[in-house]
């Protein structure tokens, strides 16, 4: 039996190095494939993606299971999204997943969506509301308010740090490369993890930006963020330590 | 899909993301938890001992217990240090004519008593199930248990101490244990439903583990301790225990924590109603082999076997037997019978290897005769609960 536990830790090496067989690769190291953009999305509000690879193998019946119990759990999932990622987990995280050339030819077909998914047909005008509900709402509430003590509050927050010193840029690198460890924000401390979000297109991320910081009335006066805005900080290859480090100081300014 | 956005100068493959994001260590997800713990889960905090770390201690300490929290907590419900909050209160009501609130000052000036017992993940060796079908949930090897000691107050002590007497209903059958951790969003707290009878017998609330108070991530700063049951009935940040007539339809008691009665083929569905299947209760009779580890180079020759055994401490281990001929013959090992009937019984038995990979199985049986089944998948179940297959080690012997 440690042997096949063995082949398993192999297997999520293999995820995680990102080997030539799975060069397949959808955000945060998950099989490509329709709806891998919203399992992404969905399931780190709660636990680590390594959560689901390490499920990888599940039959169909109880990828329904696992997930109507994250959903008494807590997840929200819309009836359509909840097909979308049922749909995912049972073909490219079931006990048979197709072959990576024929996710390949899967995601050449698939309907670029505003909201979610993050292919290279994604529009040029994103919607940032969309973007914001499709991808941050789970954890950062509907409105950004957050959930005290556990998800900061993003509402009042992102226009703060906008116009920080360096905070244009801590912003963009936040959800280029994610934060890890403790901050404080508005007078509470958190101690969590934000995943990264580069696999989301420039003009998303830049959209959801600027939804953000519209959230704040004071926010009007914070020059919008632009796709060129976004592009210029890729392939920095910052850790979310480095991005943690170079956070403004804003409580003093609160 | 999804490649085109990292797919750019000067970054290699998506890969190096969420290295970074993973390469996190231990004492990140729960302060004070040491290398090398295993982390499953680094936002709850699931965290597993590895063998060669779990092995060292009698008793195992607080640094390197293993941990499964259902929640996102805050900072006092993520490290090892404890919890001060002496106002806390258990909530005592239900099928009762008095309720009362307990704080937890009023513990201490009470008869505290200590119980060494096995602290187990139901989900511990749920990784094993793969072998046949893959179940759902965090995939434990080994590590998802520990032994440690456990002090407080009685709950029958507790609960004789009211005055007026609480005065239970007759048709109360269960106590429903109820912990302070929340979900977000509108899902349902947690809780568990456990034998009024039993728990009278053996269960406490739990003030101290290992002689210092309960650290907040292990429960603190009180919590409902049962020995003999799996982890998850040891119920942390306890805040009410209601007295109820059945078990909580709470999904925590069903369809979660809970396996059929009857053996199912591996990867049948299964719809749980409260007839058909059973809580994470009582520990199965299981061993684990310490040592030698699975991939251990050997030399030829006398190899000396050693492990732990436990079951749910109804009646003493009878024996552990050791094979290394696929189950054909076994060794009887030498068994240390512990003062406490939950804790550990570590045990040795003397093998001969031949050169070649060579597999080292044991198994446990208990006074009642139950045994640990050769091949544990024959109780496969959909969410891959209580693995007690017996044990097997390949190491490399030359």
């Amino acid at each position: 039996m440690q042997s096949i536990s063995r082949v398993a830790l192999g297997l999520i090496a293999a995820l995680l190095l990102g080997l030539p067989a799975l060069a397949q690769e959808g955000p945060g190291g998950l099989p490509a494939g329709p709806g891998a953009d919203l399992v992404f999305a969905k399931c780190q509000s709660c636990h680590s993606l390594q959560y689901v690879k390490d499920s990888a193998g599940l039959p169909l019946f109880l990828w329904e299971d696992t997930v109507d119990e994250m959903i008494r759990n807590g997840l929200e999932l819309t009836e359509e999204e909840y097909e979308i990622v049922i749909e995912y987990l049972g073909t490219y995280m079931g006990p048979n997943p197709p072959e990576p050339a024929a996710v390949a030819d899967a995601a050449d077909t698939e309907a670029a969506e505003g909201a979610g998914a993050a292919d290279s047909e994604a529009p040029a005008e994103a919607d940032g509301a969309a973007v914001y509900a499709a991808n941050c709402a789970s954890c950062h509430q509907g409105e950004g308010q957050g959930v005290p003590g556990v998800f900061p509050p993003l509402a009042g927050h992102t226009a703060q740090l906008a116009v920080a010193e360096g905070g244009r840029d801590y912003l963009v690198h936040v959800l280029l490369y994610g934060v890890r460890g403790e901050i404080e924000v508005q007078g509470t401390t958190y101690d969590g993890v934000m995943p990264a979000w580069a696999h989301l297109s420039d003009a998303q991320l830049a959209a959801v930006l600027n939804h953000l910081i519209a959230l704040d009335g004071d926010g009007a006066d914070v020059e919008e963020f632009t796709p060129d805005s976004i592009a210029e900080h890729r392939g920095e290859g910052l850790s979310a330590q480095d991005v943690l480090e170079a956070r403004p100081d804003v409580n003093g300014s609160n | 899909m999804a490649l085109t956005g990292v797919a750019v100068a000067g970054m290699p493959h998506v890969g190096r993301f969420v290295w970074a994001q993973n390469a996190v260590s231990p004492s990140d997800v729960i302060a004070g938890k040491i290398e090398p713990m295993i982390i499953h889960n680094d936002q709850t905090g699931v965290l597993e001992t590895p063998l060669e770390l779990l092995r060292e201690d009698r008793i195992t300490p607080k640094d390197r217990l293993y941990i499964r929290n259902n929640q996102i907590l805050e900072p006092e419900g993520r490290t090892i240090e404890s919890v001060e909050d002496p106002g806390w209160v258990v909530q005592i009501d239900g099928l009762v004519q008095y309720t009362k609130a307990v704080q937890l000052a009023d513990l201490a000036d009470m008869e505290n008593s200590e119980v060494e017992m096995v602290l187990q993940c139901s989900g511990n060796g749920r990784s094993f199930y793969a072998q046949a079908i893959q179940t759902r949930g965090t995939q434990w090897q080994h590590g998802g248990m520990g032994n440690v000691v456990f002090g407080g107050v009685p709950l029958r002590t507790l609960f004789e101490s009211f005055d007026p007497e609480l005065g239970v209903h007759a048709n109360a059958k269960f106590l429903t244990v109820q912990g302070a951790d929340s979900p977000t969003g509108t899902a349902s707290d947690f809780e568990h439903s456990v034998p009024l009878d039993y728990a009278l017998e053996h269960a406490m609330l739990a003030t101290h583990m290992n002689g210092e108070p309960i650290p907040g991530a292990h429960g603190g700063p009180v919590r409902f301790v049962i020995p003999g049951y799996y982890g998850t009935m040891n119920v942390k940040w306890v805040n009410r225990i209601r007295f109820d007539a059945v078990e909580t339809n709470n999904y925590n008691q069903i369809p979660r924590y809970r396996e059929p009665i009857e053996p199912i083929e591996p990867g049948t569905d299964f719809t749980f109603t409260f007839d058909n299947s059973i809580p994470n209760w009582n520990q199965k009779v299981k061993s684990v082999i310490f040592g030698p580890l699975a991939g251990e180079s050997l030399s030829t020759g006398q190899v000396e076997v050693r492990g732990v055994a436990w079951n749910d401490g109804m009646t003493g281990i009878e024996a552990v037997q050791v094979s290394t001929d696929g189950g054909t013959s076994w060794t009887n090992a030498e068994i240390e019978t512990p003062d406490s009937p939950y804790a550990w019984y570590h045990w040795s038995a003397t093998v001969s290897l031949d050169s070649g990979e060579q597999t080292i199985i044991s198994r446990a049986i208990d006074k009642k005769g139950r045994a640990q089944p050769l091949d544990g998948t024959i109780d496969w179940n959909p969410s891959g609960y209580s693995w007690n297959g017996a044990d097997h080690v390949t190491v490399e012997v030359a």
